[in-house]
């Protein structure tokens, strides 16, 4: 799990570089309240602590959630995302391994339903008529909300600004208006996406992650980007390459799909798995109207993953 | 393609797919239709021993199905008991120590110097188990014995003893030094060269859900160790899986045993009918017969009478 966390390195530095120190505040105040929460429940479950946190499963978890929260989230909403990856998500069904559910994407999701201001303002890329807040200010904007230009940095992230025009623009004209679009996807994004694409070859190269769920995720978003491109007009649900390259995909499909615990086993079934994954992701980014859909998507497949199984598994299993 | 059209397309195209997959499992899951009380009577022992107050399993099994309890039977014990509360979907209960309390499995064994050969245990035998004749030495035929202790009372020389088999024991592997919980991190499965799901079968072994580890194709392991060689947490799976298997016989033969039992005592009552049937057809035969010498003795007493009197007119 250290080479998980190895690997997200491109994608975190990609963020960082246009959003600012608040990823790598996050990662590293949710670090150490993930160790806090997992020593603690350990010993109450009176394992030994130190044998356990050597896991770094439990950083792997702060690492993936520091990640998807928003850089400019207040210090306490860190606390009770993390609380409730480790503690409910985590060691209430069991401990590392029989959770049924991903822990990350537990807390994000109950952050996300219960402080929807929050979570849905990002800072705003480099290069977007602004620069991310420097280091002291990012620190003082998590810990005391003391920044009052902090608004001068926030905004909705191009996933939500692309729902919102959408019916109005064509894509040519959305893209022409929109300040915010970078080279393949929105500003910024595509390189934080490249970054964990990156990351995610390095994974599967390795042998730690397996292709199929990642390429079926990957397959399907583009399957269905295609079904809804409608050439472009103005209710066109989005090129492939924006629903590629854009917010949270290459992490969800190389890093939070691909965790085996939580996910389908069998070859055949991590393929089921993952396509299931990328069309509740498509559909849900693109008619719902949460900042991004693959959470819910990852969530949705971990309900499916143990059926999954059950009719992929066996050498008879095409005689079922 | 505006999006309208698009989303019409996609609705019908899901609309089709969903008629084709219900049409499709309506066939192939379609449950066969067997009554409730066939149901229940697979489920029970078939000892046909009647500690439940009812003369076999089947009776037992009819008033189950109309209301009465399912913690009567002994023989069947807890595994009985929540098997029926399963099928009739209610809450597992204890079982009711008045009809007697589950035990090891016995085996009926007759002290054969001292037996007298009077014939009542061969009559109390639900499944024709015991040979033998009058004033000849009985025998048990042990593999036909469901220990249901019926021949015990009518034995006027108390002549039979109940044998317990010896029970194999079947626990989980004890804990080596370097075992630690599994993680579920799948590596056993990407080893697994028959596509199975190891770790899925060894947390049903582990909560002996046996059945689920049966229709996960436990069956199907072939036991090469793979498994445990790359498992990180060094659980001895294959062992495991081993005692899997043995439990899953084991419950089939006590299935195959109990279906035996269940068809000679099917053959005991139907041979017990065809004996009472003979019977009573040999009954009606003489009391016709008896009918029969009777209206001819009324016909000869009447033809005496009446040549009496003829005899009686001359004399005057």
């Amino acid at each position: 799990m250290l080479q998980v966390i190895i690997a997200c390195l491109p994608g975190v530095l990609a963020l960082t570089v246009f959003f600012g120190w608040g990823t790598l505040i996050n990662i590293f105040w949710l670090s150490l309240w993930a160790l806090a929460f997992e020593a603690l429940v350990l010993s109450l479950r009176q394992k030994q602590p130190r044998f356990y946190l050597k896991d770094y499963s439990a950083l792997l978890t702060a690492v993936l959630l520091g990640i998807c929260l928003p850089p400019s989230v207040p210090w306490w909403l860190g606390i009770v995302s993390i609380f409730f990856a480790i503690v409910v998500a985590k060691h209430l069904y069991g401990g590392l391994g029989q959770n049924l559910f991903n822990p990350a994407m537990v807390g994000y999701v109950v952050v996300l339903i219960a402080f929807p201001l929050e979570m849905s303002t990002w800072i705003l890329p480099r290069g977007a008529f602004s620069t991310p807040p420097d280091f002291l200010s990012s620190l003082s904007f998590v810990f005391t909300h003391a920044d009052p230009g902090i608004d001068a940095y926030t905004g909705a992230t191009i996933m939500d600004v692309f729902r919102n025009e959408r019916g109005g623009l064509t894509l040519a004209e959305f893209w022409q208006q929109n300040s915010k679009s970078g080279f393949i996807a929105g500003l910024g994004w595509d390189w934080v996406n490249l970054g964990f694409l990156l990351g995610g070859i390095w994974l599967l190269y390795k042998g730690i992650i397996s292709w199929q769920i990642p390429v079926s995720v990957l397959l399907s978003i583009t399957i269905l980007s295609l079904i809804f491109y409608d050439n472009g007009s103005s209710l066109s649900a989005g090129s492939p390459f924006f629903h590629l390259f854009s917010v949270g995909t290459m992490l969800g499909a190389f890093f939070i799909a691909t965790d085996p615990v939580t996910a389908a086993t069998t070859p055949k079934g991590r393929l089921v798995y993952g396509a299931l994954i990328g069309c509740m992701a498509f559909i849900i980014r693109v008619w719902g109207a949460y900042p991004e859909g693959f959470a819910f998507a990852v969530l949705l497949g971990n309900f499916a993953a143990p059926l999954i199984d059950y009719y992929t598994a066996g050498k008879k299993s095409h005689e079922r | 393609m505006s999006l309208f059209g698009g989303i019409v397309l996609a609705l019908l195209l899901l609309a089709l797919f969903c008629g084709l997959t219900l049409a499709y499992t309506a066939q192939k899951f379609s449950q066969q239709d067997t009554s409730l009380v066939d149901q229940i009577n697979a489920l029970l022992p078939q000892t046909q021993c009647a500690q439940c107050s009812y003369p076999g399993c089947r009776p037992y099994a009819e008033a189950i199905a109309q209301g009465e309890a399912i913690n009567k039977c002994p023989p069947g014990g807890e595994q009985t008991i929540s098997l029926l509360a399963n099928l009739l979907d209610q809450e597992k209960v204890a079982l009711d120590s008045n009809y007697g309390q589950q035990g090891p499995v016995k085996k009926a064994f007759i002290r054969e110097q001292d037996c007298i050969g009077c014939t009542f245990c061969i009559q109390a035998c639900p499944v024709d188990a015991i040979v033998g004749a009058p004033q000849q030495m009985h025998t048990v035929i042990a593999d036909e014995c469901t220990g249901c202790e019926l021949c015990l009372p009518p034995c006027p020389v108390d002549c039979i003893d109940l044998i317990a088999l010896p029970e194999t024991e079947l626990s989980l592997p004890a804990k080596s030094l370097t075992e630690q919980a599994c993680i579920r991190c799948g590596l056993c499965v990407d080893a697994c060269p028959v596509d199975l799901l190891p770790q899925q079968l060894y947390s049903f072994i582990q909560g002996k859900a046996y059945e689920k580890a049966a229709s996960h194709h436990l069956e199907d392991c072939i036991e090469c160790g793979l498994c445990h060689a790359v498992c990180p947490s060094h659980i001895p799976l294959v062992q495991y899986y081993q005692l899997g298997k043995s439990v899953l016989q084991h419950q089939d033969e006590q299935f195959q045993l109990a279906h035996h039992a269940q068809e000679r005592f099917q053959q005991h009552e139907k041979r017990l009918a065809r004996l009472n049937a003979e019977q009573e057809r040999q009954r009606q035969a003489r009391s016709k017969l008896a009918a029969n010498a009777a209206a001819q003795r009324e016909l000869i007493r009447a033809a005496l009478s009446r040549a009496r009197g003829r005899q009686q007119g001359d004399q005057q």
